[in-house]
């Protein structure tokens, strides 16, 4: 099925309205201020750590042990671990997420504007593709726009010209956070596309969120348990997991590990069992495969409000 | 050639059948008048021919193209404006204008938007955000939407709900004006003065099957038994006058009421047989006019007739 360029011209301009508007919206500015600030904090706390080692190192009432750890601090500073710092606000990003995704097409049906959109010769595709990307584009420019100035800060401060691996590894990191965003971004758009109500849709993507977050705990319990009066052997006990244990973890996007795979590769190459890639891979897959069923649900069903 | 039709179209929600076996046909260039009492399933069908929802069984064909699956060709020359139009709020009239045109493909967009916000009475009002708007400066800016990219069909659902006298009367001057340049017009409407006044062909809907479908002159008239019924205005009205006309072939019954004749007639040409007569025999006559009943009085016959059936 071959997109033409009039489909493509479509999703640009339903993405281009839908990102407009959620930028503009009261909740995207509230939540985005605050985590966008949060984050030059973080920043913040990062470059005071920095300065501290190297008070720590050059003052003379510091004792011996001090001033080696605080070398070794300096030694081994690189302006990334301000992403590893704003990973921890990946779950304010997803919510941000899941509540700016889940309403996107209910809220036509509530504002009876899905009439209108519907009457134009435009596929029912092409709205779908149109209010994800706007979805996803907008809250990957807030964690890219964050954590990029973040980093740039960091930098600057700290006099670090970032060498080309930590500056992949920031790359890479970005990459996998967006793409855990394309899973939860399919996960509301998905919800939005089976009921007009949109309180309904928002509750039913937050529930799916919370849902996969307990999945991957018990995941972690029924594995934890099945390795208990075992010998294991090396860092990565996922691999023993059984394999009902694995789906659960698997299916949770956040709890991967991804961003802790690539910034801290000294605690192990592998994430939920997988190296970077295939993990990179499994969460491409997840969203295609979620916003799939959204367009299967939004095309088969009738549009009356 | 057929703008709309459909055969056998049917549609049901669990248990409701909300339309069943409907057949339509509309003229190509004329203006067909869709009328039903409430729940008749008339919105239900606007839905299935724009291809909002999927029949369970029968067909349609809209501007030639097959309703279950060339939604995107039918969208194409279509305009259709629903019931309560509504916009995008906080943006302005001109930016929903631009961004519908931009969806329909609509080229020079800089033009034609403030050209169709003319021609609706929003002149001056587009860079206003649309929550500002009345409900007739909304409808308005519906029909200037619906207008965009110069469809060759109009769907349209309750045009002059909620306008003021002058904004009706300008909208049904806008539908005559389609008309005249061959734009096929589909109309369902609850005030059926203003049907009576520009439709064509009317089709009448009830609990989801088509009762009649008929020029509009034919069913105003079928109410009355196909029989043509005039009024005689004349300064003196005696027994030699009602004779007179009574003796006219094509005359069914003759009666006098206050001061007037009423004649129940065969066929509308036969007035001009009693006009004849009655000036032959020497009588002066002020008037003779044909009383035609409304659509509201034809449209609550038939269905009424169709709930005591």
């Amino acid at each position: 099925m071959a997109i033409t360029s009039k489909e493509i011209q479509t999703i640009q301009i339903i993405a281009i309205k839908e990102f407009r508007d959620n930028l503009l919206s009261k909740r995207f500015l509230i939540i985005g201020i605050v985590y966008f600030f949060i984050a030059l904090l973080l920043a913040a706390v990062v470059m005071l750590s920095y300065f501290s080692y190297i008070e720590y190192v050059h003052n003379p009432n510091s004792t011996d042990l001090a001033k080696t750890q605080s070398q070794a601090q300096l030694d081994n500073f690189k302006p990334s671990q301000v992403i590893d710092y704003i990973g921890i606000l990946n779950i304010v990003l997803v919510l941000l997420t899941v509540i700016v995704s889940a309403d996107t097409l209910s809220n036509e049906f509530k504002d009876r504007t899905i009439y209108q959109l519907m009457s134009k010769p435009i596929d029912r595709s092409s709205i779908i593709m149109g209010k994800y990307l706007g979805c996803l584009g907008v809250v990957s420019s807030l964690f890219v726009g964050s954590a990029l100035l973040a980093y740039l800060i960091v930098a600057v401060a700290t006099w670090h010209i970032p060498s080309i691996w930590d500056f992949l590894a920031v790359i890479e990191a970005i990459i996998s956070t967006v793409l855990i965003m394309a899973v939860y971004v399919a996960i509301g758009v998905l919800a939005s596309s089976l009921t007009k109500n949109p309180y309904l849709s928002i509750i039913g993507s937050l529930l799916a969120w919370i849902g996969l977050w307990f999945a991957s705990a018990i995941g972690n319990m029924i594995g934890g348990l099945s390795q208990m009066g075992q010998f294991i052997v090396g860092t990565d006990t996922f691999n023993t997991y059984p394999i009902y244990a694995k789906v659960l973890v698997w299916i949770d996007p956040l709890s991967h590990g991804i961003m802790e795979q690539i910034l801290h590769p000294e605690n192990g190459t592998a994430a939920a069992g997988m190296p970077i890639w295939a993990n990179l891979i499994f969460l491409l897959v997840y969203a295609v495969v979620l916003l799939i069923i959204a367009l299967l649900a939004f095309d088969y069903r009738d549009i009356s409000v | 050639m057929n703008s709309i039709e459909t055969h056998g179209l049917t549609k049901r929600f669990g248990t409701l059948v909300a339309v069943n076996d409907l057949n339509l046909n509309v003229e190509e260039g004329k203006i067909y008048g869709f009328l039903g009492p409430n729940g008749a399933g008339k919105s239900t069908t606007i839905s299935m021919l724009m291809g909002f929802v999927r029949p369970n069984s029968g067909s349609g064909k809209v501007m030639g193209y097959d309703i279950l699956n060339q939604h995107y060709e039918i969208r194409k020359l279509t305009g259709y404006l629903p019931e309560r139009p509504a916009f995008y709020d906080s943006m302005t009239g001109t930016d929903n204008m631009t961004y519908f045109g931009k969806l329909a493909g609509v080229a020079d967009l800089s033009k034609c938007v403030p050209e169709l916000l003319a021609q609706v009475g929003l002149e001056g009002r587009g860079k206003d955000k649309v929550k500002t708007y009345s409900h007739g400066m909304r409808q308005r800016l519906g029909i200037a939407i619906t207008l965009l990219g110069n469809p060759k069909l109009l769907i349209m659902d309750e045009p002059t709900t909620g306008l003021d006298p002058q904004g009706s009367h300008d909208i049904r001057e806008i539908i005559k004006k389609l008309k005249g340049e061959h734009v096929t017009i589909f109309l369902s409407s609850h005030i059926l003065h203003e049907v009576q006044e520009i439709a064509d062909n009317v089709g009448i809907i009830k609990d989801g099957r088509m009762i009649t479908e008929t020029p509009i002159d034919n069913f105003l008239r079928s109410t009355k038994g196909n029989i043509a019924v005039f009024e005689i205005n004349a300064p003196m009205i005696d027994d030699k006058f009602v004779d007179t006309v009574r003796k006219v072939k094509g005359v069914e019954t003759v009666s006098l009421r206050a001061g007037k004749l009423f004649l129940n007639l065969d066929e509308p040409a036969i007035a001009e047989d009693v006009n004849a007569a009655l000036v032959g025999a020497g009588f002066r006559v002020r008037e003779i006019k044909e009383i035609i009943p409304t659509l509201e009085d034809a449209f609550l016959k038939v269905i009424e007739g169709k709930k005591e059936g």
